[in-house]
């Protein structure tokens, strides 16, 4: 298996525990992440995306004050930048439900990393972001990553897949 | 009429590539097994700081459970809270068995519609399970122990979620 040298990504921890934020950026800091911001806050996490070119964020969702769904859906609005709206967010949670898991996706989260995690399922959500970048779809009603995963042979809706031949894409 | 099929206005926006051309890819840079093995070690490094703040927690969950059997609704939302963030780290750190009573709770919470009594009483079972736990100095999925405890859980939050 080939290496990577992530030493050229910048990311942003926003976890409102002081011990799971220092283990997420230690622990990126480990595999060769040098730039890494943390935030306990989310109005904090905002001014470091406005200031800084961000290229990936680990978002625990459970804060005090804005949770990280709120936050999400306040990125993708542009509140943090026009730069950092389709930046990458790793939701990472000990919500798992299926429930949550599409409250998540639903405000545009681009991955998932359930808590309690592993070193392996950090470094394997990192390189999947790096690996499969996401279309992003703006339509009425959402701003994030494309929510369809891979197509489903027993699908028989007529949606499927953005770029299905037979659908008159209407752009905003 | 067109034969074509009418869909909600929608833009398709290529992502960025900046995380691909950030990282640089080859034989001679680390790879992700290792960077697993570093992660892990810093993890483990970690586990020390965990165990020092579990107690706290369950101190914290004890009382919220009692003032929950007292009839204080709010203590109930503050044992979830706190199940939440024991669910996360525990078992992140090698404390599965914390993680896994918590998840139990979690669930229990989930499916109580107005809290009653009753209810607080089966969170404290929790917050309990937790203590002995700690004072049976389990770790990992716990062993026999841990299993048995899981059990007696698992009817309570199985015959909740009914």
């Amino acid at each position: 298996m080939r290496g990577y040298d992530f030493s050229g990504l910048t990311c942003l921890v926003v976890d409102d525990s002081r011990l799971m934020g220092m283990l997420l950026t230690q622990t990126l800091n480990s595999i060769g992440i040098e730039r890494v911001f943390t935030c306990g806050k989310a109005q904090e996490a905002i001014e470091v995306l406005r200031a800084n070119d961000v290229d990936l964020v680990f978002l625990d969702w459970e804060m005090a004050g804005l949770d990280g769904i709120e936050l999400l859906a306040s990125i993708r609005k542009g509140d943090g930048g026009l730069h950092c709206r389709m930046v990458p967010v790793i939701m990472v949670t000990a919500k798992t439900a299926e429930k949550d898991v599409r409250v998540a996706r639903d405000a545009g989260v681009t991955e998932f990393l359930a808590k309690p995690f592993s070193a392996e399922s950090i470094v394997m959500r990192l390189i999947t972001v790096v690996e499969k970048p996401r279309p992003f779809i703006k339509a009425h009603g959402y701003f994030g990553p494309d929510r369809r995963r891979g197509p489903k042979s027993d699908f028989d809706g007529p949606f499927q897949r953005y770029d299905d031949h037979d659908l008159e894409i209407v752009e905003c | 009429m067109s034969e074509k099929k009418k869909r909600p206005a929608v833009e398709v926006i290529e992502p960025s590539t900046n995380l691909k051309d950030r990282t640089t890819k080859g034989a001679g840079v680390k790879k992700p097994a290792d960077m697993i093995k570093a992660a892990q070690a810093l993890i483990d490094q970690m586990a020390g700081r965990f165990e020092a703040e579990l107690d706290g927690y369950i101190f914290s969950l004890s009382s919220q459970a009692e003032r929950a059997i007292e009839g204080d609704v709010s203590a109930i939302e503050q044992l979830r809270s706190n199940l939440h963030e024991l669910k996360g780290q525990a078992g992140t750190f090698g404390y599965g068995i914390f993680s896994q009573i918590a998840d139990l709770g979690l669930r229990y919470h989930a499916a109580i519609e107005e809290p009653t009594v009753k209810d607080a009483e089966a969170m404290a079972m929790y917050a309990n399970a937790l203590q002995v736990a700690r004072v049976q100095k389990l770790t990992g999925d716990g062993g026999k122990n841990g299993q048995k405890l899981l059990a007696e859980l698992s009817k309570i939050t199985t015959k909740k979620e009914r």
